[in-house]
């Protein structure tokens, strides 16, 4: 037994990995309203797992809503968990513009902070469209290069 | 002394005199063609120890800050100046210090040309630029690992070079050891009361090279995991015992993928393909995260500083957070999702096995990093001696005034020489590079060597 202590702690301690051939990590999906109207408050919500199954009672869960280019002007909303492993705000968008938001759900030794940028008003839904566009194709190009 | 005991004796001293001759001429041989490819790796390999010393003293005004103040700049910040400030350039790496007074090292591509940049973390400015391949110490890196030349033969080269000097130091240590009364002189001190004679350059080359062997042999064999032969097979018996570092464990090797799914635009925003009216609100993809909040996950994962941060490539690429101590024990190499931030994987010095432990400790040592100066003064002895054993062995040689090549004779005694052979084989089944020179080494001998009346009189074949 004690040859097998020992040796046991010469090899290489390998974590357990799942299909994507990883070891235990977290998962996410970031919700955004379909429809958002100036003044109404919305429901953005964050889907978290681990290993498939939801992050249950994080540590910390919050939702950061900044206007595209002023971080500054950032707005934290504490983020309840409405389903097991789902953390969910309502907030309201006062202004038309681009805007971004960033859950961020911590457990206990892990944390995710996912970002995704919307658009509210017309004339800022064809500008995202614009830079969503411009982005995918400059990332296609630099793919390209490799 | 009975005459049965006299011819036993006769007999056992001319065989010991057969294996002494044997080994000789394979020390002789293997020194002549393996001498300069050394003492080259001793001299770069002297230089390079003090490598930090060096640059600190060359690019002083890159590596240190003037003025330290009180908070250092975000690393996002620093990336986003200097791309305003250099356009067209492109950060991939940033390596933040454990110091106050070090400069933030940045890998970039500036106008397609890879360079290093030194940033005050301070106000930001660029201190300056250094293209990696060409600094001091590259040259000598390159000098050590591939003759300057550089490509698979040099690296081989240098390969066989490395494994040659343990046959050299073996069959040394051989010919070294006592075979009378045993004498400090000249077995462990050296007899140097007559400069320039043989005597003298022989305890110069021997006791030295003697006193060295242990480090030299520890200095050769930390270096082998490097090499493109002898590396893979450590490699392989690392893996194969389960005694390798875990999957991911470097930066250099393979990386996993963001699992977080970043869909085309098309996908969120479907009306865009369709020329549908553009509707009022609109949600776009995932936005890949800053350097900022890297750092700040990394920071709660405890891993020490200093580390670099490599940009993900592409839209499937991670953030790699990679260690870059001076000593083993603190390493950490962490793939991070760069939409997420997600830990994909996590792997520190305690998950290496035993080998890949041996491997770190023994790169340390190699590079003088393992104890400080003394780890960089023992290594310096190393190589002096060894360039001392490769020049007194010079002089031995000349003052044994050869006609010719002058090599130790051929032992008149087949099953020595076979024996012999058969020994080196070994070490060639343990060391592929040398084992392919032997065999080499063995069928030039027969087939051109022996049929050559003059090549045979000047190998003393």
């Amino acid at each position: 037994m004690f040859l097998g202590v020992l040796l046991s702690g010469c090899t290489a301690k390998i974590a357990e990995t799942d299909a994507s051939g990883l070891p235990a990590h977290l998962t996410v999906g970031l919700h955004i309203p379909k429809q958002l109207d100036i003044g109404n408050k919305s429901n953005f919500s964050v889907e978290v797992f681990k290993n498939n199954q939801p992050l249950e009672k994080a540590e910390q869960a919050e939702f950061i809503f900044w206007p595209e280019g002023n971080r500054e002007a950032a707005v934290t909303v504490k983020a309840t968990e409405s389903s097991p492993g789902v953390y969910s705000v309502s907030h309201s968008i006062t202004m038309e513009g681009i805007y971004l938001v960033q859950s961020s759900i911590s457990g206990k030794n892990d944390k995710v902070l996912p970002i995704k940028r919307f658009a509210v008003g017309s004339k800022a839904v064809e500008r995202l469209i614009q830079m969503e566009s411009s982005k995918e194709s400059s990332d296609n190009s630099h793919n390209g290069h490799h | 002394m009975s005459a049965e005991l006299i011819k036993q004796a006769d007999k056992s001293s001319g065989l010991r005199q057969a294996i002494y001759q044997s080994v000789w001429r394979w020390h002789f041989y293997a020194g002549i063609v393996f001498a300069p490819f050394l003492i080259i790796l001793a001299f770069s390999g002297a230089v390079y120890l003090f490598k930090p010393q060096i640059e600190g003293y060359l690019y002083k005004d890159m590596l240190v800050v003037r003025e330290v103040g009180t908070t250092p700049l975000s690393p996002a910040t620093i990336i986003e100046k200097a791309e305003k400030d250099y356009p067209g350039l492109k950060v991939s790496s940033i390596t933040l210090p454990n110091t106050k007074d070090s400069s933030y090292k940045m890998s970039v591509n500036l106008s397609g040309k890879p360079t290093t940049m030194y940033v005050d973390p301070y106000n930001g400015n660029v201190l300056g630029t250094l293209n990696s391949d060409k600094t001091f110490s590259a040259f000598f890196k390159k000098l050590h690992s591939e003759h300057v030349i550089g490509g698979t033969f040099a690296n081989r080269l240098v390969e066989l070079a490395a494994c040659w000097a343990v046959i050299l130091l073996l069959t040394g240590l051989y010919l070294w050891w006592p075979r009378n009364k045993s004498s400090i002189w000249g077995t462990v001190l050296p007899r140097l009361s007559k400069p320039g004679s043989r005597l003298f350059w022989r305890d110069l080359h021997a006791v030295p090279a003697f006193w060295l062997s242990l480090v030299l042999l520890v200095i050769i064999a930390s270096g082998l995991p490097w090499s493109g032969i002898m590396g893979e097979q450590i490699d392989k018996l690392a893996n194969s015992t389960n005694t390798n570092a875990p999957p991911f464990a470097y930066s250099f090797g393979e990386k996993p993928k963001s699992v977080t799914v970043a869909k085309d635009i098309a996908e969120d925003l479907p009306w865009a393909a369709e020329n549908l009216p553009v509707p009022l609100s609109a949600a776009g993809g995932y936005v890949p995260l800053g350097v900022d909040d890297i750092a700040g996950i990394v920071n709660d994962k405890n891993v020490a500083k200093p580390y670099t941060i490599t940009m993900p490539k592409g839209k499937t690429g991670v953030y790699t957070v990679s260690t870059a101590h001076v000593k083993p024990g603190n390493n950490a190499t962490l793939h991070l999702d760069q939409y997420s931030g997600a830990v994909l994987t996590d792997v520190r010095f305690a998950d290496y096995g035993i080998m890949a432990n041996a491997i770190s400790y023994g790169i340390a040592f190699h590079e003088g990093r393992l104890f400080g100066l003394a780890n960089q003064l023992l290594g310096l002895m190393a190589c002096i001696g060894l360039i001392l054993t490769a020049v007194s062995s010079y002089f031995m040689w000349r003052k044994r005034k050869p006609k010719g090549l002058g090599a130790p004779s051929k032992p008149d005694n087949t099953k020595v020489t076979v024996g012999v052979i058969l020994i080196m084989l070994v070490c060639g089944a343990m060391m592929p590079l040398v084992g392919l020179s032997i065999l080499i080494i063995v069928l030039l001998d027969l087939l051109v060597i022996r049929k050559i009346k003059p090549l045979r009189h000047w190998f003393s074949v």
